[in-house]
């Protein structure tokens, strides 16, 4: 009991933090506190026990990492206890192998997490306070990073030691740069197809009634708690604000806007000629002294784009281009240029053409926007505080929602009905209505806290709950009718495009048997797998098909998007090439082809470790 | 045992004990303490190489990441020079073919893989198995290429089956033997290997004789 009541007061940030952290669930919470004497383990890898709550607690880390999708929760079940199966053999093997984190490599990963900095720097108070919402030691934090950078570790040496070679990219682009030759006949689906009568729709309608049913609907309560409203709470003094101002200045104030123009001299291909454009820069500098900058930028700029308008990049932002080169321009007066500057590019001359200086923005200017970053950063403590308190409430009283409301100072509000599929209100929410529908909350429980982006957080109980139900035939009689006459159609082409097909098998040729049954011939000679106008089923089949022998061309039926048939002759498969541009991508290719190599591997790799533990799985 | 009357003759006795057996007792002991000692350092020595391999193993981690093949190399060695008796060593050599391979030095690689296979635990002999393999098909060794699978014993390869599958089918399309191609793509589908080119690669030999009529 002490366990469960300690995990859920844990609850949902725990979750979202290690989600961030990557930590396997395995370690989380204290194992098997209560001696799992009396209980039977779910699974047992090697000889570790893995008990309920542990499952449970990996299903609630991995349906909160598909982000509150409406998945099926059997399968969502299945695959967190996969996963954990598969974390425990890697770290068993982690071990067996003597694998381990250094501090130092430890404490880089830590102060590099975004939500332990300020200001991209690491900032200890936030350490301290995750630790202490945690409720861990440094030491117990840092043993669950170094165990996550050891498994990481391993991964690594599989996924990213992987190679692909040029002959495996050269392989890959044969199949995929190859083009076909096509001709084609569409078969139309007839039109003024009889309605069907009203017996017929009912004999489908009997035949097929657990197709028809009104969809499972719940209605809801629920308290939620909102970052905003608690911001809106909190009192605020004109002092306050001004010192808050001063401390984030730079957020209210417009940075300074240059825009340049520049000339490039590109670097050669062999690096070591690089003083062959610092020389050729140089010489323009001094060229300006008799030409304008503009017209110098047209004549003599290796950056083709822009040497037409003078060399003009526009306005520039800070972070894009090297450091020297922003430094350059900082340090430039309008109209001024530049001494030749060196970037990843080559060598540039820059002339500043048009400086906005940056902008202060007063305290009184910006007071209102002050006052809300102000307000929310306090409540923000309030938030997680609440958040903890309402995971707790929530347990202790899984009956009710009155003692949270209470708790947090909310009301309980109702929504309309809803179905798994669409809801209106909160319902909109996927993760509301996956937690709505969860076995758990329909049994009569209220939910565990549902987090709604970072600052709204919801509990929520069933109010009623609609099973699924069979729809009267007068709801549906007009959607029968309809798909009945389409099938009806569909059969139709079918039978044509079966006779053409027979037709060519006799030796017709795929112009003569259009001209017979007075359809279009469609040929395409080179399709490619991008082409955009041959619609996909059609594409799907032709780069499918076998290829055809001299003289024997390949025929193939498929059904195109509206329904209708198509009988497709492969007349000719023309090798793929590899064209200017994938010589250019090449490298990526090979890399990424590498890395789908490795992924395929570090699969079978834990396949493999798998094989050789012993995995016991209780079946109840 | 004796019984002994008086003090005196029980301080004899010990004395004549101690005379007796005292020096092995002396040495016993030494024993026992150089041995709880050395194991500490054992363990402590142990726990130091694994870590300085570690870090340095980090580093060819991020060097291999940012593409910077003559640092990977010289880690890789060093891994295997000094740390030899870590796990690092082998993984370092992985990325050492890797690099041989970035290169086109793919008799190098051949050479790193070859020894990695014969050397390493099961897993990673099995990786360099598979990269061996690649390598052979790059360099057109399609034949070596098959008898490096045949070779392999199924116990061993348990788990990596669907990509010795999927490799065996490369092979075989490059030796224009397209129907054990298929057979072995179609192994290694259902295997299921989460491999993205198998069916790529099986659809583009389709099989003239099945009509492929389809919906």
């Amino acid at each position: 009991m002490l366990t469960k009541i300690r995990e859920k007061s844990q609850g949902v940030f725990a979750w979202v933090i290690l989600l961030l952290i990557c930590v396997p669930f395995a370690l989380w919470g204290i194992q098997n506190y209560l001696g799992g004497g009396s209980e039977r383990p779910v699974v047992t890898v090697g000889d570790k026990e893995f008990f309920e709550r542990d499952v449970n607690n990996a299903y609630a880390q991995f349906a909160q990492s598909l982000g509150g999708m409406n998945f099926d929760e059997a399968l969502i079940k299945k695959q967190a206890l996969e996963k954990l199966i598969n974390d425990e053999v890697l770290w068993q093997y982690v071990q067996e192998k003597g694998l381990v984190i250094t501090n130092q490599t430890a404490r880089e990963f830590v102060q590099n997490l975004e939500f332990l900095q300020t200001d991209g720097k690491f900032d200890k108070t936030k350490y301290k306070s995750l630790l202490a919402t945690q409720r861990m030691t440094p030491a117990e934090f840092t043993a669950r990073i170094k165990k996550a950078l050891a498994m990481e570790q391993m991964q690594k040496t599989v996924i990213e030691s992987s190679f692909a070679t040029q002959a495996d990219a050269e392989r890959f682009f044969a199949i995929q740069n190859q083009t076909r030759d096509i001709e084609y006949i569409n078969v139309p689906l007839p039109e003024n197809i009889a309605m069907p009568t009203d017996d017929e729709a009912l004999a489908y309608y009997e035949q097929h009634k657990d197709q028809f049913q009104t969809p499972e609907k719940v209605k809801i309560e629920y308290v939620e708690l909102s970052l905003d409203k608690l911001a809106k709470q909190i009192d605020v003094t004109d002092e306050e604000l001004k010192t808050y101002y001063e401390e984030h200045k730079a957020q209210y104030s417009t940075p300074a806007r240059y825009r340049i123009s520049h000339i490039l001299f590109k670097f050669n291909k062999n690096k070591s000629e690089d003083n062959v454009a610092l020389e050729r820069a140089l010489k323009a500098k001094q060229a300006l002294q008799q030409k304008s900058f503009d017209d110098l930028a047209a004549e003599i700029s290796d950056d083709k784009l822009t040497a037409p308008k003078g060399g003009d990049l526009g306005y520039f932002s800070e972070g894009v281009m090297d450091k020297a080169f922003e430094e350059a321009v900082k340090s430039l007066k309008p109209g001024d240029v530049s001494e030749p500057v060196k970037s990843a590019f080559g060598y540039h001359l820059i002339k500043l053409t048009e400086l906005t200086p940056a902008r202060i923005k007063s305290f009184e200017d910006v007071k209102d926007e002050v006052a809300a970053s102000y307000r929310k950063e306090r409540a923000e403590n309030r938030f997680y505080e609440l958040g903890e308190l309402m995971a707790e409430v929530s347990y202790e009283n899984p009956d009710n929602l009155l003692p949270i409301a209470e708790e947090i100072g909310a009301e309980i509000k109702q929504t309309d009905w809803f179905t798994r599929q669409a809801g209106q209100g909160i319902a909109e929410q996927p993760a509301v209505r996956s937690a709505a529908f969860s076995e758990d909350v329909l049994k009569g429980n209220n939910s565990e806290p549902i987090e709604l982006g970072n600052d709204r957080l919801v509990v929520m109980r069933v109010l009623e709950h609609q099973p699924a139900q069979p729809e009267g035939f007068d709801a549906v009689k007009s959607t029968i009718k309809a798909q009945l006459q389409k099938d009806k159609a569909r059969k139709m082409s079918e039978e044509t495009a079966q006779q053409i097909r027979q037709a060519l098998s006799q030796g017709m040729t795929m112009a003569e048997v259009a001209d017979k049954y007075k359809l279009e011939l469609h040929t395409i000679s080179g399709l490619e797998r991008a082409n955009a106008e041959v619609s996909l089923p059609i594409k799907q089949v032709v780069f499918k098909a076998a290829k055809p022998l001299p003289g024997k061309p390949t025929i193939v039926m498929t059904t195109d998007v509206d329904g209708s048939q198509v009988v497709i002759s492969l007349n000719k498969v023309n090798p793929g090439k590899l064209t200017e541009d994938d010589k250019l991508k090449l490298k990526l290719a090979v890399r990424n082809i590498a890395k789908a190599y490795g992924e395929t591997e570090f699969n079978a790799f834990l396949k493999a470790l798998r094989e050789r533990t012993t995995i016991k799985q209780r079946t109840d | 045992m004796e019984i002994y009357d008086t003090e005196e003759e029980q301080v004899e006795a010990l004395k004549r004990w101690w005379k007796e057996n005292g020096t092995s007792t002396l040495i016993g002991i030494g024993l026992a303490i150089a041995v709880v000692l050395g194991w500490d350092y054992w363990k402590n020595y142990k726990q130091e190489q694994a870590l300085k391999a570690s870090a340095l193993y980090e580093q060819i981690l991020k060097r291999s990441a940012a593409g910077k093949n003559s640092d990977v190399e010289k880690i890789a060695a060093q891994l295997q020079q000094k740390y030899a008796s870590t796990a690092y060593a082998d993984y370092g050599q992985l990325f050492l073919a890797k690099s041989q391979v970035a290169k086109n030095a793919l008799a190098e690689a051949e050479t790193t893989l070859d020894k990695l296979m014969k050397t390493a635990d099961t897993e990673i002999s099995n990786l360099a198995r598979i990269r061996l393999v690649r390598v052979k098909l790059a360099s057109e060794k399609y034949e070596e290429g098959l008898q490096l699978i045949a070779m392999a014993d199924p116990e061993v390869t348990k788990g990596f089956a669907g990509i010795y599958d999927e490799l065996t089918g490369d092979l075989y399309v490059a030796l224009g033997r397209l129907a054990e191609a298929r057979t072995a793509y179609t192994s290694a589908l259902r295997s299921g290997s989460n491999s993205p080119f198998i069916q790529f690669k099986l659809d583009d030999i389709t099989a003239a004789d099945i009509v492929s009529g389809s919906e």
